[in-house]
């Protein structure tokens, strides 16, 4: 024992260096490469107020100094607007009779409104800076409704365009794994041919998805510009969010499957509001 | 010489990571952002030594780990030795306003990409390829170009304070 104390005082450095790398090392060994992992929901836990409080500090100051520059802006809109409101005003008019027709309307047709899902608008409050992984933190959390692998949505080109899922998350916050990442698997389809496959990111470095086991013989039905949508096929997204443009096929004689490079809808870039779908209470 | 204590600069670091996460993720070309938080640690592991620097790299690796994506233990892993390897040039290599930044952060900015490989290769064979891509080159000289000004910074305010130290 005290040849061992003796040996740790005289390494000490060294036996702290190997210490705080067997640390790291376990773990990263006992995650086996999962996003989420008990310990750093514990750590995040701690952590993610804090990252919230600055991020909405950072955001106030974002917003006070584009408005001094947007008001000037703001100004001429605001006369072009008004004589605008006034040609709106009529059309409002037409529109509640229109309003009053359509819902009469559905009344007959006993419409009912058949999606079991709701969205929850949520801000990108933070993004990975790293260049190993992709993800993003928003400022909505289980308080909100929001679960573990719940999807994330934004609206793109005039569609819901599929995001990601939540993967980690605390009472205010949230983490989302983006389509983008290399660890994210959906469950996707044609919209047109129907013909089903899997798509997985690629890295923040690619602007682009792959979808993968497509079957061969759909080769002559996929064209350039087709999009892809999810199949919801034991899947946790639901149908027929949209996921991208079709844009490469690759077809190698040795392999028995299609690969097709996707364009994500959404820019993942520029990315700002998200939303994500959450269960109707 | 009076010691300084690490943990202002365990503290600092942690700030920095934060800030990188949050405030700082619009500053990007091409979606790279410079590791900021890896220049301070090298600038901070240089001027403490390699007992205080590996410390202070392994508690900002692990608040990096648990704000972002990464598994717990991988930016930890990756700032112990570096802070630990930049600690051992305290007093044996003399860093001017330019040439010494700029190596310092090109050799930080290559050992990342050496560890990061490595844990890849082990615990992350799906994101080997991530490593060896051209946004590490673009980080690379983002950190070349940032870090004689943040060293520059530094140098100035440790210089201030040391003064204030003097005159108190």
């Amino acid at each position: 024992m005290e040849r061992l104390r003796r040996f740790v005082s005289q390494h000490r450095n060294a036996v702290v260096f190997v210490l705080l790398i067997t640390i790291s090392t376990i773990a990263l060994g006992t995650q086996s490469g999962s996003v989420s992992s008990a310990s750093k929901q514990v750590g995040y836990s701690v952590f993610s107020s804090i990252q919230a409080g600055v991020a909405e500090v950072g955001y106030y100051f974002k917003n006070f100094f584009n408005s001094i520059g947007e008001l000037r802006r703001i100004r001429q809109e605001y006369e072009v607007l008004q004589e605008r409101v006034a040609e709106y005003q009529t059309i409002e008019r037409d529109l509640i009779d229109l309003q009053k027709e359509n819902a009469q309307l559905r009344d007959l047709l006993d419409f009912s409104d058949k999606t079991k899902l709701t969205h929850v608008a949520a801000r990108i409050i933070a993004k990975e800076p790293g260049l190993l992984f992709d993800g993003f933190t928003i400022n909505r959390g289980r308080v909100h409704g929001i679960s573990a692998d719940s999807p994330v949505i934004a609206y793109a080109e005039g569609f819901s365009s599929l995001v990601g899922k939540v993967v980690e998350l605390t009472d205010s916050t949230a983490k989302v794994l983006p389509i983008i990442d290399r660890s994210c698997f959906v469950a996707a389809k044609m919209r047109e041919s129907r013909y089903e496959g899997l798509v997985h990111g690629l890295g923040s470095g690619e602007d682009r998805v792959e979808m993968t086991y497509v079957k061969k013989q759909a080769k002559n039905r996929i064209q350039f510009g087709d999009l892809v949508v999810t199949s919801g096929f034991r899947s946790i997204y639901p149908e027929d969010l949209y996921i991208g443009r079709v844009d490469a096929i690759r077809a190698p004689e040795w392999e028995s499957s299609l690969t097709l490079q996707i364009r994500p809808l959404v820019d993942f870039t520029r990315l700002e509001y998200v939303f994500v779908l959450v269960e109707k209470e | 010489m009076r010691r300084q204590n690490p943990w202002i600069y365990a503290v600092l670091l942690i700030v920095s990571a934060v800030l990188q996460n949050t405030v700082l993720t619009p500053f990007h070309i091409s979606e790279v952002r410079p590791d900021l938080t890896l220049l301070l640690l090298v600038f901070f592991a240089h001027q403490l030594g390699a007992m205080e620097g590996k410390l202070i790299g392994f508690a900002a690796g692990i608040v990096m780990d648990l704000l972002g994506m990464a598994p717990l233990g991988f930016h930890s892993l990756i700032y112990t030795v570096i802070g630990h390897l930049f600690g051992m040039s305290r007093g044996k290599i003399y860093v001017d306003s330019i040439t010494m930044p700029v190596l310092f952060a090109i050799g930080a900015s290559l050992l990342t990409v050496l560890t990061s490989l490595l844990t890849a290769v082990v615990f992350l064979p799906e994101r080997i390829s991530s490593v060896l891509s051209l946004s590490f080159l673009i980080q690379l000289g983002m950190h070349a170009v940032l870090a004689p000004f943040l060293f520059g910074l530094l140098r100035l305010l440790k210089l201030s304070r040391e003064r204030e130290n003097q005159m108190l």
